[in-house]
């Protein structure tokens, strides 16, 4: 148990510290002592991060795609159009198998991403699905520093065309070609695993599944 | 109550990114459990609304991501056969390494308790709230810790 020794250095726990920066409710106590303690008013001026954050990424729903649905309803209505562009094929929508599509919102408009697509950094994304029986969906992304993450955890769709998924994402900086991987499953299950094996290289399309891969590039 | 989750981002995001950093060593992932641990409030905003202390909320929303991201690491190097990153298992002269290592062994409820305690320096009690229990469960938690730890320093 050496390694996990107590290392706060302050009389008072990093929590209450927090709090009473926060302006949190803390007891009278706690405030007394900090007021007075050298190590604790030490210990809660370290806890203050001077710097900017980023950006929130994900953005809450009610502040963007206002005109999703009804772009949702032109994209429907224009559904011959070659809608992904599989890294391993082409999928049209013709085709039996569920598959997504991204929307992204740049500035105040809301377009579909076609196939190879330039978006830029700062735009918002996301994804809808289309499938014929109720299933389970994943959003991976590979961004072009080779680092993998989750867009969408494993969400439960409706069967249905152009079912929303229920996060948006606000794209980073990082400039290239970004490759996107939707599972589409019967059942819940564990997508660790799969950004694992796709930042490690080893992605291979788990049984049963269906696996949608496209790209687009962000400049 | 609405969450208003921008706004709480921009006043309150500095505690998760600071926390993030600390258990997990690196500048991206904790970038990353930022967006996460916002992203998860999106998601379920009637987590927040039950909870007494936005503060408290943070705070265990950021150790059970960590935790499980420390967890991660580990798995998926088991799973593509592949050695840890040095900087994420290995302990190394950044002394916290050791810990994170050491972290991604233990249950997720007794690596929460060590971190509270150790790391943030709280009491049984303030533990107990936090994760729900008595004081009583914390010491048997962190006397757990402690036996899984030896074992784990002396395998």
């Amino acid at each position: 148990m050496n390694a996990i020794a107590r290392t706060w250095p302050a009389c008072v726990s990093a929590l209450q510290l927090d709090k009473l920066r926060m302006g949190e409710s803390v007891s009278d106590e706690v405030r007394a002592h900090v007021a007075g303690c050298a190590k604790c008013g030490e210990a809660m001026k370290g806890l203050q991060l001077d710097e900017p954050l980023p950006a929130l990424r994900v953005v809450p729903l009610r502040r963007i795609w206002p005109r999703l649905v009804a772009g949702l309803s032109v994209a429907a209505a224009a559904s011959v159009l070659l809608v992904l562009r599989p890294i391993d094929g082409v999928r049209t929508k013709g085709e039996s198998g569920p598959f997504l599509e991204m929307y992204v919102q740049h500035l105040d408009l809301v377009r579909r991403v076609e196939p190879g697509e330039a978006v830029a950094a700062g735009d918002a994304i996301r994804f809808a699905a289309t499938s014929r029986v109720p299933s389970y969906v994943a959003v991976l992304s590979l961004d072009p520093r080779g680092r993998a993450s989750v867009y969408v955890p494993v969400t439960e769709v409706r069967a249905g065309r152009d079912v929303a998924l229920p996060i948006a994402t606000r794209l980073d900086a990082t400039v290239g070609e970004e490759r996107i991987v939707g599972v589409f499953y019967g059942q819940q299950f564990d997508l660790e695993p799969l950004r694992a094996a796709l930042e490690g290289g080893n992605f291979v399309e788990p049984g049963g599944c269906r696996v949608n891969r496209w790209s687009f590039v962000k400049r | 109550m609405t969450v208003d989750v921008e706004r709480l981002y921009r006043s309150h995001g500095q505690i998760v990114l600071r926390r993030a950093r600390t258990l997990l060593g690196s500048e991206p992932d904790a970038q990353e459990a930022l967006q996460e641990v916002f992203a998860s409030l999106l998601r379920a905003p009637d987590s927040l609304r039950s909870a007494s202390s936005v503060v408290g909320w943070l705070y265990q929303a950021t150790t059970h991501y960590c935790l499980n991201q420390l967890r991660n690491r580990r798995t998926g190097a088991r799973l593509l056969q592949v050695r840890p990153p040095p900087d994420a298992l290995a302990p190394s002269p950044e002394p916290l390494a050791e810990v994170r290592s050491l972290l991604s062994l233990l249950p997720d409820e007794v690596a929460a308790a060590v971190v509270y305690h150790h790391l943030d320096g709280m009491t049984h009690a303030e533990v107990a709230e936090l994760l729900g229990c008595s004081r009583r469960k914390v010491g048997y938690l962190l006397e757990r810790a402690g036996e899984s730890l030896a074992q784990a320093e002396s395998a």
